[in-house]
């Protein structure tokens, strides 16, 4: 029996697999480029590797010594401080409430779950015009601590739909067996349930962790100065000084690392991920 | 409408066989049964027609011509799947027009053969409908509807009924073989349910492992099996077996070898020739006689009744025989008690040797 | 489900029978104590903060000068951006960003997704190439884009050059900057399209393909008549998610345009985020920030419904 030719979705698979991975090979390239060769045309292939833009990220060698590369090193250590620290409060607080909203019916709780789900549909600009009041009047302009609880924040919502989403997995009956024989609720939350959705917990916390690390819109307003995060960081390089292109894309290739190990991890939850839990099984 | 031959047919996924060596013929408006249990390569039979499985080895053609290698899409055929699967986001006309408008025929063509395949499927007042909440019985029409609207080579069903509740089925059987024989197309129909099989089929080709065990029509099967197999697979309630043992002076119930056989001349022949030492008895249930008052004698023999159960019209008592139990069909006022006497009729009795093959 | 139970047994036969007299937190207690927390920052981050803003944008006032006392406007604020073209322009022009870059993500998007719908040899390390774009930080693309995009040495233009098409200005004007934009806007996110539109495809029953099949239909009819129309609740989905983030998009605009040239490239979002942190008039932007979240919202309901009733159903 033939086969209909797979030509037309190869044809299609390769044209957009150059249009989607060509530009992340064209940056990698950068990123090891000297600064002639970065604006050389026909655009160089093949030429002498420099490695400027990364000892810079890393905070070594005397490349970490230029004007703009100052701090580089800094904002590299605070994105992973307060994307973790973020991630951590915001699994803890969707965890809690996705058990809660999936568990009991409270009154308001469809109020809470919209609320829960606004937070995704507010452009972070709109916010901002007060969250800056806010905070200058709380001391938590240009600190840590304020991007965490801003890390937390932008992940709530996720946190909590994609982790009610697993726990509407779990049935009820695992809690009724306990609570029947004398234990409390919490006690089967905790040894029972939690156990459970152990999958769950790791995919909310991969993908709070990508969309922290990833952030931009709060923290460039929010934390300017000592506490920028990377991708701040990064755009203060469109400087007096022009560009500094090679640290730019090393800096960008430093930052979609941890992204792509997490992506890998956690790839048999990304429809569940990236549709604020809407789509995609919990269970699989 | 055509003819369908099938020459040959082998198909291997991997170290196992499914469909060994099978060859058919089908001519134009004959209506053939694969019946055989899960697992014995009717269904991969099926599909190899149809072009939605490949084959190993073999040939398949359509009136002479082969479509081996032609896709499903080329060969013409209508198909019925077993979970029936209709278009669940288009109406009834709409999923009927889909084979017609997949290769381009023109509007006003495609309004009169809808308009026709209606009238003989009495579909008619539910074309505006969405196929989704229609009952079974009419999703079944739709189906058939939709294979046949094109007027395909040959319509194949794969245990279409299967998955339809018990009290539907005799009907839509029955309502099925009118459609066919008014449509005269030439079917292949596969079931495990050999009641099925010889309600509807002109001919009944019983499968196991990949090969063919027996082919022919209804009457043939049941009367004249080919092997144990075929004899125990095809009739309900299902044939009776007893274990014999070959004697100096005759065959005997091998647990009471006070009851003796008598068996046709070929078959001592036989089982001499062959130099058993076990040989089988067949007997269908409602080929048992209750001869309470007779003589014992050769293939009269006492009996124990075990259980009785009336079902329908007919008394399914279960008897035990020098340990064996023979079940038998018998009319509902039959007279029967703890101690009874059966008789087993030569000439309905089967012969088979233990590894299963017909001794006569 | 049988092996959650076992599990669940299992785990519990550690300890004793816990006496009943033990105090417990009753349910209720346990609910709130586990809400509470989501609640608080809820309230914090969401409610009080709009709260604040209507009450700001009643007001003209800086935040850089908290010695001026405000000035009560009551509606001024909303008047004058309303009735402000300039503002209109922005709506305007964001609108036209978001067909600009959702047509781009849902042609490509779809017809890689149809590519990819089969399994194939290599599919799985493909695809996950294919992601690639999803995983970098829309301000490293925005540089990325800017570099390529450049129009003296970027590497678009070289290549349009080898088609003998002469070099064209992309960031330096708006109607081209508005495709630059987009495009990688689009680039970023045409996975994201790829990831639900596969999903949908995919999960399209075996029988009904084959029945297309035996029905004669060739791939292509197939596709569009059977696979496409069964998979619409997905890519509504995946097109209601992506018009509100289009609308959100900031982040590019910074790194590949900085609004310009002038402000003409300036969104909605942008433009506000001007009027709050350039120029710090606080009440006015305020107003403009209500107004935007407004319209967000609004399209974020026709979004929110489709999701209840969807959920409802499956």
């Amino acid at each position: 029996m033939r086969r209909s030719p797979l030509l037309v979705p190869a044809l299609i698979v390769g044209a957009y697999l150059a249009f989607s991975d060509g530009p992340v090979i064209w940056m990698i390239l950068s990123s090891i480029k000297s600064r002639t060769d970065l604006f050389t045309l026909p655009p160089k292939v093949l030429f002498h590797p420099v490695w400027t833009g990364y000892q810079a990220v890393f905070g070594v060698g005397a490349a970490s010594n230029s004007v703009v590369a100052v701090g580089l090193y800094a904002s590299l250590v605070t994105s992973i401080l307060t994307s973790v620290f973020g991630t951590l409060i915001a699994v803890a607080l969707g965890t809690f409430a996705g058990y809660a909203t999936s568990r009991f019916r409270f009154p308001g709780h469809g109020d809470f779950m919209f609320f829960v789900l606004s937070t995704r549909m507010i452009p972070p600009v709109a916010v901002l015009v007060f969250y800056l009041v806010m905070y200058s009047r709380l001391g938590l302009v240009d600190t840590k601590v304020g991007l965490i609880l801003v890390d937390a924040f932008i992940n709530l919502g996720l946190a909590t739909w994609i982790m009610k989403g697993f726990f509407d997995g779990v049935p009820s009956e695992v809690e009724n067996i306990a609570l029947v024989n004398g234990y409390s609720r919490f006690y089967a939350f905790t040894r029972l349930v939690l156990p459970m959705v152990r999958g769950g917990i790791a995919a909310t916390a991969g993908f709070c962790f990508i969309f922290a690390w990833n952030e931009f819109s709060f923290a460039s307003i929010l934390a300017t100065t000592s506490a920028k995060p990377l991708p701040v960081k990064i755009s203060v390089a469109m400087g007096a000084t022009g560009m500094e292109w090679t640290q730019i894309f090393a800096a960008g290739v430093v930052l979609v690392v941890p992204v792509a190990i997490f992506f890998y991890l956690i790839r048999r939850y990304l429809l569940i991920g990236m549709t604020f839990g809407v789509l995609g099984k919990g269970s699989e | 409408m055509a003819t369908v031959e099938i020459d040959n047919l082998t198909v291997r996924f991997g170290e196992v066989t499914a469909v060994d060596a099978f060859t058919m013929t089908l001519d134009q408006g004959e209506f053939v049964v694969l019946l055989g249990p899960s697992g014995c390569g009717k269904t991969t039979t099926l599909r190899c027609v149809a072009g939605l499985q490949s084959c190993t080895s073999g040939e398949i053609r359509f009136d002479g011509t082969p479509v081996t290698n032609l896709v499903p899409a080329e060969r013409n055929v209508g198909m019925v799947f077993q979970f029936v699967s209709l278009y669940p986001h288009l109406t009834v006309r709409q999923n009927i027009a889909f084979p017609l408008r997949a290769r381009g025929v023109r509007r006003a063509e495609i309004a009169k053969k809808i308009d026709r395949v209606a009238t003989v499927f009495m579909i008619g007042d539910i074309l505006g409908h969405y196929v989704v909440g229609l009952p079974p019985g009419a999703r079944q029409k739709v189906a058939l509807a939709r294979a046949v609207v094109r007027e395909p080579a040959v319509l194949l069903l794969d245990e279409p009924l299967s998955g339809v509740e018990e009290q539907y089925r005799e009907e839509m059987r029955w309502e099925l073989r009118h459609f066919q024989k008014e449509l005269g197309i030439t079917t292949v129909y596969v079931t495990h349910d050999q009641r099925e099989a010889m309600s509807l089929a002109d001919r009944v080709v019983l499968m196991r492992d990949g090969k063919t065990i027996q082919s022919g029509p209804p009457a043939a099967l049941f009367d004249d099996p080919a092997d144990r197999f075929a004899a125990s697979f095809i009739g309900s309630p299902s044939m009776n077996f007893l274990n014999l043992k070959v004697g100096a002076d005759g065959l005997s119930v091998a647990s009471d070898q006070t009851l003796l056989v008598s068996p046709p001349q070929q078959v001592i022949d036989r089982y001499r020739a062959q130099g058993l030492e076990e040989v089988i008895l067949g007997i269908r249930p409602h080929a048992v006689e209750l001869a309470n008052g007779a003589a014992v004698d050769n293939n009269v023999w006492p009996a124990q009744l075990v259980d009785a159960a009336l079902v329908g019209r007919d008394l399914q008592a279960d008897f035990s025989i020098g340990g064996q139990t023979i079940k038998a069909e018998l009319p509902f006022d039959a007279d029967v008690g703890g101690a009874s006497v059966l008789r087993l009729p030569p000439e309905r009795c089967f012969f088979f040797a233990p590894d299963g093959s017909r001794l006569g | 489900m049988a092996t959650n139970m076992s599990d669940a047994k299992r785990r519990m036969a550690g300890p004793e029978l816990r006496q009943k007299r033990t105090p417990m937190l009753s349910d209720s207690w346990l609910c709130a104590i586990f809400i509470a927390p989501s609640v608080l920052m809820l309230a914090l981050m969401v409610f009080y903060p709009f709260v604040m803003l209507i009450r700001y944008s009643g007001l003209t006032f800086s935040m850089l000068r908290p010695d001026v006392a405000p000035v009560h406007v009551g509606l001024g604020n909303y008047i004058d951006l309303l009735t402000d073209t300039g503002v209109w322009h922005r709506f305007a022009f964001t609108g036209k960003f978001v067909l600009a870059t959702l047509s781009i993500q849902f042609t490509v998007g779809i017809a890689a997704a149809y590519a990819f719908q089969r399994d194939f040899k290599g599919r799985d390390v493909l695809f996950t190439l294919a992601l690639m774009p999803m995983m970098f930080c829309p301000i490293v693309v925005g540089f990325l884009w800017q570099y390529m995009f450049n129009s003296e040495w970027g590497l678009v233009n070289w290549l349009v050059s080898l088609l003998g098409v002469a070099k064209i200005d992309w960031l330096g004007q708006s109607e081209n900057a508005l495709w630059a934009v987009a495009v990688a806007d689009a680039w970023t996110w045409t996975p994201f399209v790829i990831l639900l539109a596969t999903a949908g495809f995919r999960g399209i029953p075996k029988d009904i393909r084959e029945s297309a099949q035996v029905d004669g239909a060739s791939p292509a009819f197939t596709f569009f008549h059977v696979t496409l129309p069964m998979s619409l609740p997905i890519i509504v989905i995946a097109l209601l998610l992506r018009v509100i983030d289009a609308f959100k998009q900031f982040d590019l605009f910074v790194a590949m345009t900085g609004g310009g040239p002038g402000s003409e490239t300036e969104t909605a979002a942008y433009s506000l985020s001007k009027m709050a942190f350039g120029y710090f008039h606080t009440g006015q932007a305020s107003a403009f920030a209500i107004i935007l979240l407004v319209v967000i919202f609004g399209l974020s309901m026709v979004f929110v419904r489709y999701l209840t009733s969807l959920s409802n159903r499956i």
